[in-house]
């Protein structure tokens, strides 16, 4: 039998990693794909979503501040979207290989992690982007043209704000590893949460000032306010625009260090106890 | 010797209820995070217009009279209404997905098929996982209201507590009887938490949780009508704020609420025995 040795450059190098990248991508897609009817209805459960809160809004809104306020309310959920798939994803799909008993297996091989954490995320994350681009036009077609001020920057901000949910998400996969069943509750309350203290759905004026202070704390909240803002076209609340740029950038390339710094940990302690495989 | 559901005495089924009914509590008592998420759910989503609205309309009072000005009911506080509404949409939901949830559960620990082969009565069942589902249901109803009046200062002891407590119990019962249908579609589609998950909106939008739904169009208000859910929403709002009954007195309205709890259970029943009976035919019932 014939064993092939790679060397430290044929498993570190680029092509390696992008190869780890789009085999597990591609496996990802096949699995998403099965499923065709859940594919179909989540265009129409996230229209629905957005329909039931923004008539909600609108009810208490004067008429001449409608556009802007459905504006808050899509640009803000485009977000919220994201980072409900990156917050619940990365964790389920390693809860999933634990389940199915391939985890172990999986994390004796030389992969990398990062390639391994964002080809589990990158399917979802396409598949919110259609669902994001249907919803602008279901919206659009429903209550009026949406605000769309600055479209370009909008997306770069929105980029760079995912970055910032990867952090979130790296970090999630190995509290998931580590905690297991337990944090599905604490994600669940830490999702709802973050909506609410991030101002996800409404200005951050709605907040009392000691909460906005807590805000001002939470990375995402300026990615929310930026991106939000951006789109509409006024100007940031939290701080100035350069200044939540500053801030959207550095965490964009922190945080995502972090998540993945203690994913590692994370699985290296694991494997010391011999407990990755446990569920 | 052949055990036929129709050997079976009256305390059996109420013993098959009662279990059943003591399994569920145990099973949530392991979660205790999730009976808390119970309780701040509804907050959360309720918070969400609320919070936007006000920051549109500029102030509390300025988006309590933007509220009756685009909704027409001038005697109702919008901030009670929304909570109402989130609270009992959180119930509702909880109740729909019951039987079904429990399928699935029987499916995926491959308990199904032997459970369907014994002699207790699948309206046993449901009646134990009604029963658990109205004490879950008061419980975070009273806990989640209680705490979103508190946060966004109204007073939760307006108008009356226990009649619309009272409704909360019955007019679940139809919902849980409707749950059936979730059963029969576990028992048929295989992705029916897909299908849930995406149809649990319309029906909240027919049911009024955040606005009435005379600001719908009218075909949507049809379905809001033959939607027990809609009756269930209007009258704990009826009860807690004083919106004006729906056929005019709360004697009335009870009585729509009573005929919907008898007649959704019996068609509930009657569609999933009818798949029920399709599927072991065909493939089975155990399969996932």
């Amino acid at each position: 039998m014939a064993i092939i040795t790679l060397n430290k450059q044929q498993v570190h190098g680029f092509q390696m990693w992008w190869n780890q990248f789009w085999s597990m991508t591609k496996k990802e897609f096949t699995v998403l794909t099965r499923y065709k009817l859940s594919f179909i209805l989540s265009f129409f459960q996230i229209f629905f979503i957005m329909f039931i809160f923004t008539v909600a809004a609108l009810v208490l809104t004067p008429p001449e501040k409608a556009a802007y306020g459905v504006g808050i309310m899509f640009y803000s959920f485009i977000l919220f979207m994201f980072l409900s798939t990156a917050l619940w994803d990365i964790g389920n799909s390693l809860r999933e290989e634990q389940y199915q008993g391939t985890l172990e297996s999986l994390f004796m091989t030389p992969i990398s992690y990062f390639s391994t954490l964002v080809s589990r995320i990158f399917a979802n994350l396409v598949w919110t982007g259609l669902n994001v681009i249907v919803t602008f036009f279901f919206m659009s077609f429903v209550f009026g043209r949406l605000p769309l001020a600055n479209l370009g920057l909008g997306i770069m901000i929105l980029f760079l704000s995912l970055f910032v949910c990867f952090g979130f998400s790296f970090g999630f996969a190995g509290l998931a590893l580590k905690y297991k069943e337990s944090m599905n509750t604490f994600t669940n309350f830490l999702q709802f949460f973050l909506m609410v203290i991030c101002a996800m759905f409404f200005p951050f004026s709605a907040l009392p000032e000691f909460i906005q202070a807590i805000s001002r704390l939470i990375p995402l909240s300026y990615c929310v306010d930026l991106f939000r803002t951006v789109m509409i076209g006024e100007a940031p609340e939290l701080l100035p625009f350069e200044f939540e740029l500053a801030i959207v950038v550095i965490s964009a390339i922190l945080l995502p260090l972090l998540g993945i710094w203690y994913f590692r940990r994370t699985v290296q302690a694991a494997r010391r106890e011999g407990n990755l495989a446990e569920y | 010797m052949v055990l036929q559901s129709t050997d079976v005495s009256l305390n059996d089924h109420l013993g098959v209820l009662l279990g059943t009914f003591i399994v569920r509590v145990k099973i949530i008592s392991r979660y205790k995070g999730s009976l808390l998420m119970d309780v701040l759910i509804p907050l959360f989503l309720a918070a969400m217009p609320i919070l936007l609205g006000q920051a549109m309309a500029g102030s509390t009072a300025a988006a309590s009279s933007n509220f009756q000005q685009n909704t027409g009911l001038t005697e109702a506080n919008y901030i009670a209404y929304m909570i109402i509404g989130a609270n009992v949409f959180s119930s509702i939901t909880t109740s729909f997905w019951l039987f079904g949830l429990f399928i699935r559960r029987e499916q995926t620990l491959g308990t199904l098929e032997s459970l369907f082969m014994s002699p207790a009565h699948k309206l046993s069942i449901l009646a134990g996982l009604t029963l658990y589902v109205e004490a879950r249901s008061l419980i975070t109803f009273v806990l989640g209201y209680t705490l979103g009046c508190v946060i966004f200062g109204v007073n939760p002891l307006q108008g009356q507590v226990l009649l619309a407590l009272f409704i909360l119990l019955l007019g679940l019962i139809p919902v849980n009887g409707l749950s059936f249908l979730l059963g029969a579609l576990v028992l048929k589609v295989k992705q029916a938490n897909t299908i849930f998950n995406t149809f649990q909106w319309p029906l909240a939008i027919i049911s009024g949780i955040f606005f009435p739904i005379t600001v719908l169009p009218i075909f949507l208000q049809i379905f809001a009508f033959m939607f027990p859910g809609f009756y269930l929403t209007h009258d704990i709002q009826a009860a807690l704020i004083g919106l004006k009954w729906f056929f005019g007195n709360v004697f009335l309205d009870l009585g729509v609420l009573f005929a919907f709890a008898i007649i959704c259970p019996l068609i509930g029943y009657w569609l999933f025995a009818k798949t029920e009976a399709r599927s072991k035919r065909a493939e089975g019932i155990g399969q996932f």
